[in-house]
């Protein structure tokens, strides 16, 4: 019984991670109605970040996720101001094919270039810290498991306030719902997507520095991550910010107490087959809201 | 005038002379060697890397050493591409090596994967192929006329290691184990390994209370050790390569698992970056089978010696079984093409076919001779078992004849 309880409880500080990774697809989708190919690369990005910030100031992983956060912010920022943006404008009047092409492109050419400057060695942090366990009852949980299921948390529940109760927050999702009537309105909508971009990316960087303590990072972790994002993006309902939370944990929840009950390849297929029902039956995703 | 003709005549002359021994160094054209190996695309590009840094050493000590003699000193020459890990890429890039860049000669692909499939490609176009360290058994099983395997043997006689030291640490130590978990990868390599495995530890009466592949790469393998951990075994087998071997051995000393050992398959556990990533504080204890025996074992010629000094002052890590293998390979080839005498397909076949290297420089350094039998397989590969001391060395402990004079196996292996 313990072994379910502790498989369900690591699945949801597990999924929780997933959904903090998840979460600035999702926004970047709900704004600008991109999809972001690259965002698995810059978690390896944030991951690198966290790893040398920690290595050469000697700091606590959780520290340098501030670092992480405001590092992938201006990446974020840059990125569309001085990339994307050209790209989109050019095609305001049909789908952004243009901007998917182009993060294909960029997420290729970060994993090489990765590849290139710091070699293929999987990196990871060899700190007391990350080996540290609370143990309740028959119960385990490292360190970074428990930080990550909290900060996680916390930043959803900080984005989900600040989307709903500020001017800010309210204008991005405005742009979102449409922006001729948002920019009829006085939004200025370039500056909206270069912060939403941003935004997106910042939140991924506090991702990658929760990563780091479990997972070591290589130029290709990236690709790991990046597709259960997308499926967890879909499955939790695109461009909801609470609802690529809840859908991380539910990928995290099947992932672990599945694996307990059928072998652990079938439970990696569960998850897909759970994206594929989703998609048939209700294409806006779980928490979704249905659209016309 | 005249002695300007004069003058002329023999400046022609000596330019004809000098054109024939430009003909004559044109007899020493370098040998082309196609060397597949992944160096991107996916977490094992790190030992792939690995090895191909070997196998330039290699080249370049024979080159250094004045090249194939029996060729009029011809240099090696790699042509090296990039798999990436993937069948697919193996395919062609061995088809446009052979085709395109008519290569006499090829090597690598380090990964089952890869190298299951090209090699029937070189088997197709009659072009030998040297396999550096792909384990799967069915490579050498085929009836291929061009395929050989001098300095791996295949998974069965990795994974036969591993059970035979599970009965021998279990008499030694009159703490036996009864219950076994093998987790393994999900590919051609991890399977392989678990066929031989669950064989051997039913013949020797060991109960297996987990028998599980998992998809390499993945995310979180904490319900893996959750569920090893529900099963009490007495000695888990872990099958796997670097990222998941690190957090496959980091979870099962952070979640308490406290099996009597953990014995790895010569994979992620004897790659480089294994001891700084999991820590000396997991890694502690952990076994794992291992294809060569180390430096106190072999490191005994001057031949081994520059190997080991080169290669570690180089690139600032020490050799291990995967290095050594990649650079006992193009010693074979080496050997090969000296006694074909042309660098030509058939004739460095057939050489390759009839190799028997016995107590040289070369086996010294590998641990074992090269006698290449029907199948195109070198049998005399052995595999040794190693313990992680606590700071951090891999210490021979099986079989007793290599094992190291001044380390004691633990077992059952220290708590966490």
């Amino acid at each position: 019984m313990s072994t379910y309880l502790q498989a369900l409880l690591g699945g949801i500080s597990t999924g929780a991670v997933y959904g903090l990774i998840a979460l600035g697809l999702s926004l970047q989708f709900g704004v600008m109605k991109i999809i972001n190919f690259a965002h698995g690369s810059f978690l390896m990005v944030a991951m690198y970040v966290t790893y040398y910030t920690c290595i050469s100031l000697d700091l606590h992983p959780l520290l340098a996720a501030p670092i992480a956060a405001v590092a992938l912010f201006f990446i974020g920022w840059a990125c569309q101001r001085f990339f994307i943006d050209g790209i989109y404008r050019k095609e305001s009047a049909r789908e952004p094919i243009g901007v998917l092409i182009f993060t294909t492109g960029l997420w290729i050419f970060l994993d090489y270039f990765a590849l290139a400057l710091l070699g293929p060695d999987s990196r990871m942090i060899d700190s007391p810290w990350a080996n540290e366990v609370v143990i309740m009852g028959d119960l385990i949980f490292t360190y970074p498991q428990v930080a990550g299921f909290v900060v996680a948390a916390l930043v959803t529940t900080g984005l989900v306030a600040f989307m709903r109760y500020t001017a800010l927050g309210r204008a991005i999702r405005a742009t979102g719902q449409d922006r001729e009537a948002a920019s009829v309105l006085g939004i200025d909508s370039k500056r909206i997507y270069q912060l939403s971009f941003a935004i997106g990316l910042g939140v991924l960087g506090i991702a990658g520095a929760l990563l780091l303590p479990m997972y070591p990072v290589n130029p290709f972790v990236g690709d790991i991550f990046g597709m259960r994002a997308f499926v967890i993006v879909v499955l939790g309902g695109i461009g909801s910010i609470a609802g690529a939370f809840w859908g991380g944990i539910i990928v995290g929840i099947l992932e672990s107490v599945g694996s307990q009950l059928i072998p652990v390849t079938y439970a990696e297929a569960l998850i897909f087959l759970l994206f594929l029902g989703v998609m048939y039956f209700r294409p806006s995703g779980l928490f979704g809201v249905e659209k016309e | 005038m005249t002695t300007l003709k004069h003058f002329i005549a023999r400046a022609c002359l000596a330019g004809s002379i000098a054109a024939l021994g430009a003909g004559a160094a044109h007899a020493a054209d370098p040998v082309k060697i196609g060397y597949l190996i992944p160096l991107s695309g996916s977490a094992a590009a790190s030992i792939g890397r690995d090895m191909s840094r070997a196998t330039h050493l290699a080249v370049k000590h024979i080159n250094e050493s004045g090249g194939i003699k029996s060729l009029g000193g011809a240099q090696l020459q790699l042509l090296e591409s990039d798999t990436r890990g993937d069948p697919k890429v193996a395919l062609t890039e061995t088809e446009r090596l052979i085709t395109r860049e008519k290569v006499p000669v090829l090597l690598g692909a380090f990964q089952s994967g890869t190298t299951f499939p090209a090699t029937a490609v070189a088997e197709k176009y009659s072009v030998p192929w040297v396999v550096d360290l792909a384990g799967k058994g069915e490579i050498t099983e085929r009836g291929f006329k061009y395929v050989f395997r001098p300095t791996q043997v295949p998974a069965a006689a990795n994974a036969e290691g591993m059970a035979d030291f599970v009965a021998y640490a279990s008499k030694a130590s009159g703490k036996p184990a009864k219950t076994v978990a093998m987790v393994y990868e999900n590919t051609d390599w991890g399977q392989d390994m678990a066929n031989t495995l669950r064989k051997k530890f039913k013949e020797q009466g060991v109960e297996i209370v987990l028998d599980e592949g998992y998809p390499p790469n993945s995310p979180d393998l904490r319900p893996l050790v959750l569920k090893i951990k529900g099963r009490k075994p007495d000695v888990v087998t872990v099958t796997s390569y670097s990222a998941d071997a690190v957090q496959l051995h980091k979870l099962l000393a952070q979640m308490r698992v406290d099996a009597m050992g953990y014995i790895g398959s010569a994979g992620g556990q004897i790659d480089t970056g294994f001891l700084p990533q999991v820590g000396k504080q997991a890694a502690k204890g952990v076994f794992t089978t291992n294809g060569w025996a180390g430096y106190e074992s072999t490191i005994t010629t001057p031949f081994a010696k520059k190997f080991w000094d080169e290669f570690k002052g180089t690139y600032k890590v020490e050799p291990n079984e995967l290095s050594v293998s990649a650079y006992g390979a193009v010693w074979v080839i080496k050997d090969a093409l000296e006694r074909a005498g042309k660098a030509d397909p058939q004739a460095i076949r057939d050489a390759l076919a009839t190799t028997s290297i016995k107590d040289t420089d070369l086996t010294k350094l590998l641990g074992y001779d090269i006698v290449i039998d029907e199948k195109g397989q070198n049998p005399l590969k052995k595999f040794v078992v190693q313990q992680i001391t606590e700071d951090g060395q891999y210490r021979t402990i099986w079989p007793e004849n290599l094992a190291s004079k001044t380390y004691k196996m633990v077992w059952p292996a220290a708590q966490y």
